[in-house]
């Protein structure tokens, strides 16, 4: 299996960006409950639709990473946004147990796990969102048939985020993990 | 509300069928009420140059029910009794844990 390599920054980010407009003005991003918060060139956070069975609507926050794409997918996880004492704003993994980390079933519908804290193989730990179109899920180790790959040219931000929809759409999805104020 | 490409006076109605691991602009076909969503089916993956893998999945957006399922209906049957607006949702396999 090939190891990720970063991409040229400069066509990560025109490449990621033109996804991104395409995504929200004729994609699942133009339908009510999205939106995008441009951090800088290579990294976006996507503010995400979730609903539960019995209608209730929430919303979270995924930050996606174009270091690799559109080669391969985007870093994904799941953040929220901590105002600091001195006034400025720092968006940070959510945690389980937490108003920003679902609480759902890793059965939307294909094969997916929601891991908080995988040891990947260089030794850090982090969020795996795990399926084929986080970058992520290459970084794990894992070896998807050729039907599931994620193929450049075809697969775009747009497959990541409206499987992510699915995550968060009863009955797969069941609510925050935690109080509004965790 | 299945949308009739003709306004009043024809009889063609009009299937939107987003592939969302692209992204970009819907694909459009027109069909007469009585085409066989199968026709429909083929339609779309003539126009995206592929063939149909095992791992597809095709649903309407406003039910969630998968579209493959209903291949032998009328199109106007099937709008009727399953997906009234005729908006699709298309994706490919996904490999996961």
């Amino acid at each position: 299996m090939t190891t990720p390599a970063p991409a040229d920054p400069e066509v990560a980010a025109a490449t990621f960006a033109a996804h991104l407009d395409r995504f929200f003005r004729c994609g699942r991003g133009a339908t009510a409950g999205w939106e995008r918060i441009d951090l800088d060139a290579l990294i976006a956070v996507i503010r995400l639709p979730a609903v539960r069975g019995d209608g209730t609507r929430d919303h979270y926050f995924v930050r996606l990473g174009a270091e690799y794409y559109d080669l391969w997918p985007p870093r994904v996880a799941f953040v929220h946004l901590v105002r600091q004492e001195e006034g400025t704003e720092l968006w940070v993994d959510a945690s389980p147990g937490s108003r920003w980390w679902p609480n759902q079933q890793n059965s939307p519908g294909f094969s997916f796990r929601l891991h908080e804290a995988y040891q990947y193989g260089d030794g850090h730990v982090g969020q795996l969102l795990c399926f084929s179109h986080t970058l992520e899920y290459y970084l794990s180790g894992h070896n998807p048939s050729d039907t599931e790959r994620w193929r450049q040219g075809v697969h775009t931000v747009s497959a990541t985020l409206t499987r992510l929809a699915d995550v968060l759409t009863a009955p797969n999805y069941v609510g925050p993990s935690g109080d509004p104020d965790t | 509300m299945a949308r009739d490409a003709h306004g009043d006076h024809g009889h063609d109605l009009e299937v939107t069928i987003h592939d969302e691991d692209v992204g970009g602009d819907p694909i459009l076909v027109h069909a007469g009420p009585g085409t066989p969503i199968q026709t429909i089916i083929d339609r779309f993956y003539h126009d995206i140059n592929a063939s149909r893998q095992a791992d597809d999945r095709l649903r309407c957006i406003g039910s969630g029910a998968d579209v493959f399922a209903h291949a032998g209906l009328h199109l106007a049957d099937y709008a009727e009794s399953s997906c009234a607006d005729l908006v699709w949702a298309f994706t490919r396999g996904t490999g996961g844990a």
